[in-house]
């Protein structure tokens, strides 16, 4: 359960390069213990409430830009705990509880800690399941997430307070030391085996429980401390990772060739709206050639394979409004020549004149204009 | 952005979508631009230009409501812009900004950009992902929906942060610097795309460091280095003596065949023009 939630939060965590945040609170958060035992506070209560101060207060400090985020961690962290450390100095009373704090002890896990551990699983996947899309959103760029409405500051609060609880909780069993690695490592393993954001979340959970069960089940049958064979365990899984990741790329894997990207200047020019993708289901038909015929420019593309041949060819000449460029030219000779009837056009772009062959009496000057208006382009009379 | 999709026509004066006054702003105590007054009216397709470092994503950010102003209102689309972003803007970054190596596929990435429609379940529903597609397909680049974003050109790249920004159906779009990094046919392709988006009715406003493709593509250019040094129709706007005000250095244009052409001073590579140039600029304040 508590490989569940560290791997759950491990993936913001390392993809927002705090890893170093998570080992410092913890830390911190044996000081908030030590505080809350002296005080004869509820452990949880005490320790959860100085872990989320220290998150908030790392953050509020962080933000000022001035001193590196991993400096005010390596501050506010290490004051804290040190608060600990001269606590117990002090009052001389070690217990079990403390060494269970730095180095973790599964057997010492009561009941009432069970069902502590629970609530904040369910709490911590509720919130994220709630807030995932704003946290994906503002963990891959914060500015911009902002623009389009994330609450970005309540957002990064709600997820300190995550955190906070999962280090509390995650204690009693890993300790202060090994914490880190139990959130980081699952997350950062997952990482080497996909690109998916949302495969990544459900990897790295599915490690987090892997490495909790595996390691727990090892330490039991080797007698060795729990916390430390679950993250050597982890590591082991990350190094498996690692190295299937290296072997993937060693093994030369011709790239599949991508289909043409489309990139053929003329599809600027694509018909329908962009925005307005079924306004005009008329269009769709103009854009069935996806892919840039080899024709010359100002050659025949839609012309009448049975064509009347003989006298019957007029030329009209089109000003035509709205080109910038020379590639706008060949746009609109494309869109003209597409109509049936039309034996030759070409289009000057210095000038801004469309010159058109016709024949039969298929094409009117106004299939020619609306020919271009599609194109994006105005016929001006 | 009206409903039946057709062109707006710019018929007279439009109400602007953009007015800034009087704005003042800064980091760290070092001032970025003082008391700029700045209207830009709807249905406009502007860039804006100026050497590096002279205040343009500031302006924009300003435009977006994501930096601190000292003195001075933003309105856009006729509310007043206080720390938050106004509704119905698209914002697509500089390209650098981006963390290439963050684990999302393109689809996930053009979804964020509708995170406000869509529900509070963490997937997307199956019309949210219709919509994305459609978007992707229309832009070119749906093929690529499951690919990590870092396994794409640079114009794919743009067109997906172009998609994030598109699929709330934004009235005002904002780039910054979209055709950096990607070759000449590529910027073509993209500001012939944006001026189609333009027809459509969406106000559009860049920044750009290439001259010679505003002056080509876009109707409005708006000089600006710490101040709004110029503003109108590249033709009228872009003369040798605005743009080496703007600049602070050197420019030529040359005019063929109804056709812009902004190039550097013939002589303003060598030696002993650069070192001119340097010594001036230490003894000039600048703009």
């Amino acid at each position: 359960m508590t490989g569940a939630i560290c791997g759950l939060i491990g993936v913001y965590i390392v993809l927002r390069n705090m890893s170093y945040i998570g080992h410092g609170l913890s830390h911190s958060v044996f000081g908030g213990a030590v505080v809350s035992y002296v005080m004869n506070w509820n452990f949880y209560v005490g320790a959860g409430l100085w872990g989320f101060l220290s998150a908030l207060l790392i953050n509020s400090v962080a933000k000022r830009k001035k001193i590196g985020a991993d400096a005010v961690i390596g501050i506010v962290t290490t004051a804290s705990f040190a608060v600990g450390v001269v606590l117990i100095s002090r009052v001389r009373k070690f217990t079990r509880n403390f060494e269970a704090a730095l180095f973790g002890n599964i057997l010492g896990v009561t009941t009432e800690d069970l069902i502590v551990i629970a609530g904040v699983a369910v709490l911590s996947a509720l919130v994220i399941f709630v807030l995932y899309k704003q946290l994906l959103f503002t963990t891959f760029d914060p500015e911009v997430a902002k623009v389009y409405g994330v609450p970005s500051e309540w957002v990064d609060t709600a997820f300190a307070l995550v955190l906070a609880a999962t280090i509390v909780v995650s204690m009693q069993v890993l300790g202060v030391m090994l914490i880190v690695a139990a959130i980081v490592i699952p997350a950062a393993t997952a990482r080497l085996l996909t690109h998916n954001f949302h495969r990544l979340v459900f990897a790295s959970v599915g490690i987090g429980v892997l490495c909790g069960v595996g390691g727990m089940y090892i330490s039991f049958h080797t007698n060795a401390s729990s916390g430390a064979t679950i993250v050597l365990f982890a590591a082991a899984v990350f190094a498996a990772a690692a190295a299937y990741d290296s072997l993937r790329r060693a093994v030369v894997r011709p790239l599949p060739v991508p289909v043409a990207p489309a990139l053929g200047h003329e599809h600027s020019h694509q018909h329908g709206d962009i925005l307005h993708q079924h306004v005009h289901p008329s269009l769709r038909d103009t854009e069935h050639s996806h892919h840039p015929t080899a024709e010359p420019p100002g050659a025949v593309p839609g012309a009448p394979a049975a064509g009347t041949e003989g006298n019957g060819t007029r030329r009209v000449r089109v000003v035509v409004d709205g080109m910038t460029c020379s590639y706008c030219a060949r746009a609109v000779e494309r869109a003209i020549g597409r109509l049936e009837g039309v034996t030759a056009v070409r289009v000057d772009f210095p000038s801004r004149t469309a010159d058109v062959s016709l024949e039969g009496g298929a094409v009117t000057p106004e299939r020619i204009r609306q020919a271009i208006h599609l194109a994006g382009f105005r016929a001006v009379d | 952005m009206n409903d039946n999709g057709r062109p707006r026509r710019i018929d007279g004066p439009l109400p602007p979508i953009v007015q800034l006054e009087g704005i003042s702003t800064g980091y760290d105590n070092k001032t970025v631009f003082e008391g700029i007054d700045l209207s830009i009216p709807d249905g406009l397709y502007t860039g804006i230009v100026g050497p590096s470092g002279s205040g343009k994503t500031t302006l924009l950010k300003v435009i977006l409501g994501i930096v601190r102003i000292a003195t001075g209102t933003v309105t856009v689309a006729g509310q007043r812009v206080e720390g938050q972003t106004v509704r119905g803007v698209g914002y697509v970054p500089q390209i650098e900004t981006v963390n290439w190596n963050f684990p999302v596929t393109v689809e996930q990435v053009v979804l964020m950009g509708r995170h406000r429609e869509m529900g509070w379940l963490p997937w997307p529903s199956r019309e949210d992902r219709r919509v994305a597609l459609d978007l992707l397909d229309h832009l070119g680049i749906r093929q690529y929906a499951n690919r990590q974003i870092r396994a794409l050109s640079g114009g794919e790249q743009q067109r997906v942060f172009l998609a994030r920004a598109l699929i709330s159906r934004p009235r005002l779009l904002i780039l910054d610097e979209p055709t950096a990094g990607v070759d000449l046919k590529t910027q073509h392709h993209i500001l012939h795309l944006l001026s189609q988006l333009n027809r459509e009715g969406v106000t559009i406003i860049l920044t750009t460091h290439d001259l010679n493709s505003v002056a080509r593509h876009l109707p409005w250019v708006i000089c600006f280095n710490r101040t709004i040094a110029a503003q109108g129709d590249p033709h009228e706007v872009f003369t040798s003596e605005i743009l080496s005000r703007t600049y602070n250095y050197e420019m030529v244009v040359v005019r063929q065949d109804g056709l812009l052409l902004i190039a550097d001073s013939p002589d303003a590579g060598t030696h002993d023009s650069a070192r001119t140039t340097r010594q001036e600029d230490g003894d000039r304040d600048p703009i």
